[in-house]
Parts: C-alpha cells; sequence; structure tokens
C-alpha cells in the first residue's frame, strides 16, 4: 500500500462519525450505540468525558495544596538532640552550599520547576481551549505530552525522604524526621499526575480544525 | 502469533528474581560513630508509617514497590499463556490495567531518590550499598527492558474474532 498524501485538514475519527477506543485504538461506530469496545471492553468516549472540568478541579486542588507544601519543612535532621527544619527549597540551597551544585540542579528541576511548570502549562491549556483559542495547536499539543511525562520526576525528594528517616535512626547521635510538607507536597505531585492524565489533547485539535 | 518480542517474557522472569533480591536484602548501611543502621526497600514505608505519615508511606509503597510487581505479575499473566499457548480469562482487562498502573511504577525515579540520598548522607558518615541495590539497578533495567519489548498488538490481535 502506497501511502496516502497528507491532506492539509486531517480527517478526524469523530469527524467520521467513529470512536478510538482509549485502550486499544479500535474503532468504533458512534452510531453502534457501544459503551464498551468491544474488543477489549474499555470504557468508549468521543473525548475523555468532562476533560476541562476534572483537569480545572484538579488543578486548582494542587494549587492550594502546592503553598502548604513549600511552607512547612519537609524533613528535619537531628544532630545530638540539635534539629534543624528544612522545607522543599532549603533542601536545594543545602545541596547548593555543600558544592553539589549538579545534584542541587536536578532537585530544583523535579521539586520546585516541574510543580510549578506543570500547574502553569495545564492553567494555559485549559485556558487556552475554554477559549476557543487556535494559536500553534501543534505546540500545545507538544507541551501537554512534556507535561504528562515529566510529572513523575517530581517524586525524587519523597524517596529520598523515605530513605532517609529509615537510615538514620541513631538515637541520640543523629535521627531525621519526616515533615508535614512531605504530605502536602506528595500531594501536589499525585494530582497533578491525575489532572495532567485527564486532559483531552484532541480538544486542542477540535478547536483547530473547526472551521472558521 | 509472531509479532512482539519474546524477550518480553524472559525480561520479566529476570526482572521477578532481582524483585525478590531488591526487597529482601538489605539496600544499604549507614554507620557513624561505630554505630550502624541497616535498611531495606520496606523500612522507609514501615518507618513513615510508624511517624504517623501513613499516606505518604502507601503512596511510597505503591510506587516503589507495589505497582512494580503488580506490573511484572501481568505481564506474566499476559505473556505466559503465549509461550505455553492456552488461552487466559480477562487478558483485555489485565492489559488495560497493566496499561492505566503505567506512570505510577517509578522505579527509576526512586533510583534518583537513592542517589541524593547517598549524596546527602555521604559527608555525615559512611554508606555501605547492599545486594538489594545492585539488584534494584538490575530490576529497574529488567522492567524498562521489558516494557519495551512487549508490542501490545500482540494482546489485541488475541482478541481480535476468528483468531
Amino acid at each position: 500500500m502506497s501511502a496516502a498524501p497528507l491532506s492539509p485538514a486531517p480527517v478526524t475519527a469523530a469527524a467520521c462519525s467513529l470512536m478510538s477506543c482509549h485502550s486499544c485504538g479500535d474503532l468504533v461506530p458512534v452510531a453502534s450505540g457501544l459503551h464498551r469496545c468491544p474488543r477489549c471492553a474499555a470504557g468508549l468516549h468521543l473525548r475523555k468525558p468532562d476533560s476541562l472540568t476534572r483537569t480545572t478541579a484538579l488543578v486548582m486542588a494542587a494549587a492550594i495544596f502546592y503553598v502548604p507544601a513549600n511552607i512547612f519543612p519537609v524533613l528535619t535532621v537531628k544532630q545530638f538532640g540539635k534539629g534543624a527544619p528544612s522545607t522543599i527549597l532549603g533542601g536545594v540551597v543545602e545541596l547548593l552550599e555543600g558544592g553539589l551544585w549538579s545534584l542541587a540542579l536536578l532537585v530544583f528541576f523535579a521539586s520546585i520547576l516541574v510543580p510549578v511548570l506543570k500547574l502553569c502549562v495545564l492553567s494555559f491549556l485549559i485556558l487556552s481551549v475554554r477559549s476557543g483559542s487556535r494559536w500553534r495547536p501543534r505546540d500545545r499539543t507538544v507541551l501537554y505530552r512534556v507535561t504528562e511525562t515529566v510529572g513523575r520526576w517530581s517524586m525524587i525528594d519523597m524517596f529520598m525522604i523515605s530513605i532517609l528517616v529509615a537510615l538514620v535512626k541513631l538515637g541520640a547521635v543523629a535521627t531525621i524526621e519526616p515533615g508535614l510538607g512531605a504530605t502536602f507536597f506528595a500531594a501536589v505531585v499525585v494530582i497533578t499526575m491525575i489532572a495532567a492524565a485527564g486532559f483531552d489533547p484532541r480538544l486542542i485539535w477540535d478547536l483547530a480544525e473547526e472551521p472558521k | 502469533m509472531a509479532r512482539g518480542s519474546p524477550n518480553a517474557l524472559d525480561r520479566t522472569l529476570a526482572a521477578l528474581v532481582c524483585f525478590f533480591f531488591a526487597n529482601l536484602y538489605p539496600f544499604m548501611t549507614f554507620s557513624l560513630e561505630g554505630r550502624a543502621e541497616e535498611n531495606t526497600m520496606m523500612s522507609g514505608v514501615i518507618t513513615l508509617a510508624q511517624d504517623g505519615y501513613q499516606p505518604l508511606a502507601a503512596l511510597i509503597f505503591a510506587a516503589s514497590i507495589g505497582v512494580p510487581l503488580l506490573k511484572i505479575l501481568l505481564f506474566l499473566y499476559v505473556l505466559l499463556p503465549v509461550k505455553l499457548g492456552f488461552r487466559q480469562p480477562g487478558l483485555a482487562q489485565s492489559y488495560r490495567f497493566l496499561d492505566a498502573l503505567g506512570p505510577w511504577g517509578m522505579l527509576e525515579v526512586y533510583m534518583l531518590g537513592v542517589l541524593v540520598a547517598i549524596t546527602k548522607l555521604s559527608g555525615m558518615a559512611t554508606i555501605l550499598l547492599g545486594v538489594a541495590f545492585y539488584a534494584f539497578v538490575a530490576l529497574m533495567l529488567l522492567t524498562t527492558a521489558a516494557s519495551s519489548a512487549m508490542d501490545p498488538r500482540l494482546v489485541w490481535d488475541r482478541l481480535e474474532p476468528g483468531s
């Protein structure tokens, strides 16, 4: 079979009254009235249901949790009874002061930059779709894809905390304890991951391909 | 049924072996002023739960132990019958579940967390890496290799009527 030339206005499955299964990619006619994919039994929808509402709610929840996640300490290092609680940002500064700039950069990227950028990018995508924007659909899709992929890396700090608190339990000499900020930070990571998964990037293309 | 690398099954079996070593043996040892503390992957989860951080403990457990194990078992459930030539019930559901678990298994992210933890402590005390650490590195590489060798069409083709 020879490759068909790319048409300037690609045909979408939805425009042909076909639903594509989110799970196995099977195409099912809308007119069939099926709610489950006949091949793999996943739920069938033309677009992810209530995508914008869900994503908006989750992004707002994550933004609220983001504040205590950064105000409260995520861990406290106690040496000879003296404790020094540190926040997420404090942890980065400590690494930097210790001369570990490459690691400081990694933690800064994963724990500070990624969550902020995720919240900004998701808010921007929601607003652009809600306002019916046709601006650079391709770049916005790439932005979405990156956001969805990179989100889980924010968990680096949480894993580090779980290792430190278990390892450093030497009573009076040295202990490391978790802090309240860690719970909020983990909540931000989980909520933004769910928010990103709930956004349907096809909404960007639906608007871009509508006849003017 | 030739499509999809047969390596996926071998790699998954190897990953299962590594999983047990990574979880049952000491991960690292921390020693300071003549006192030593040893930990396994589970001890972080247990300590967090004891300190009153149950939700965080549950999340760490799921991302570093629960989901990776579930993924290995589901891989075996999907792939073994293909090799042995019989049809298992719930193939589509298993594969969809595997797909949904995708981003929640975070072995690579955990690896970086370990790296940051080691570096943070190295100025404070002596760190010795245990058997589980090396098994964990192998586990991480093998699960990634198994996932990349897995072709989902292997599953969907099997579900087509008449196959």
